[in-house]
């Protein structure tokens, strides 16, 4: 099985890769577009609910009670959150945060997107291979997390890299 | 967790891209390859003519597929049913990996400049059946583990 699992932790290495790239490219199309301002934010959730018409019934009255409130102070969650994500699986540095994170926020977008218009296996898809990098901790090949495995070991706090 | 990778996740993920398949054979249905409402497969293969990226591969949908789509629909139907069985029972795993790996590079080509569509999503199929391919996904909780025990 060893082998098995080395040739898994490199080929899901090249999903953490991909993902970190889908990320990044999102990124900067997004700021070019200015989704991470306050108008950007109500704007695409505007899209999302009324135009594409996704998103369950109770994840629209979570947004509306929580991100839309503050829609300026979550842009900037936004513009910071999704790029550290984006470099931390594209360099595999702490690949298990980063791919959860990156999880969370594909799930989020699964909910954004049910019931709407787009092909809801994408956000499965995106989901389920975060997920998949995050328990495979893919940043230990090709990736900085080796490198901190191999200077300080395993980490002490739970599987941080 | 140890310093080698878990198999598991990989197989319930090749469980999930099974169901996908399954799931994505209700708008090509036999006997009309239609669904009741929305686009079917005829819809999206003049949609591949309209926004071919590659003008040979509209070309090769026009002039081939199209005034044969009975036999192309039920290629497609069979070819989609045996990758979704494979991948979600984990039986001849590489073969529909391969498979899969086929249909999905084929999506991302004819779909590539239609309006609407996202190519990362097909990008991430074909990757995700290379790498059923290459682990060899249904030898943990799937019947080709069955097959290699015996």
């Amino acid at each position: 099985m060893g082998q098995e699992q080395n040739t898994a932790r490199q080929a899901t290495a090249i999903l953490r890769i991909t993902l970190g790239v889908i990320l990044i490219v999102t990124w900067f199309k997004n700021l070019q577009d200015g989704i991470y301002t306050a108008d950007g934010i109500v704007g695409l959730f505007n899209y999302l609910f009324n135009d594409n018409g996704g998103g369950p019934a109770f994840y629209r009255a979570l947004i509306n009670g929580t991100i839309l409130q503050v829609p300026g102070l979550f842009a900037v969650f936004q513009l910071i959150g999704e790029l550290l994500l984006g470099l931390g699986l594209l360099v595999g540095l702490f690949t298990p945060l980063a791919a959860l994170g990156a999880a969370l926020f594909f799930f989020n977008l699964f909910l954004a997107y049910l019931g709407g218009n787009d092909w809801i296996w994408t956000y499965v898809l995106l989901t389920v291979s975060a997920l998949v990098v995050a328990l495979a901790q893919s940043g230990r090949a090709w990736g900085l997390d080796s490198l901190l495995l191999r200077r300080l070991g395993e980490p002490p706090g739970g599987p941080i890299w | 967790m140890s310093r080698e990778a878990p198999l598991w996740p990989i197989a319930i993920a090749r469980a999930i891209i099974g169901l996908l398949w399954l799931f994505s054979l209700r708008w090509k249905l036999p006997p009309d390859f239609m669904p009741a409402e929305g686009r079917g497969l005829m819809d999206w293969l003049q949609l591949e003519v309209t926004h071919a990226a590659f003008p040979l591969y509209g070309l090769f949908v026009e002039q081939i597929v199209l005034p044969n789509i009975t036999l192309f629909a039920w290629l497609i139907f069979l070819t989609e049913l045996a990758v979704g069985l494979s991948l979600l029972t984990g039986a001849f795993t590489r073969l529909g990996a391969l498979l899969g790996l086929g249909l999905s590079l084929n999506l991302g080509i004819g779909l590539l400049e239609v309006p609407g569509e996202w190519p990362w999503s097909y990008a991430m199929l074909a990757m995700w059946h290379g790498l059923f391919l290459v682990t060899g996904a249904g030898r943990v909780w799937g019947l080709d583990g069955l097959g290699r025990q015996n």
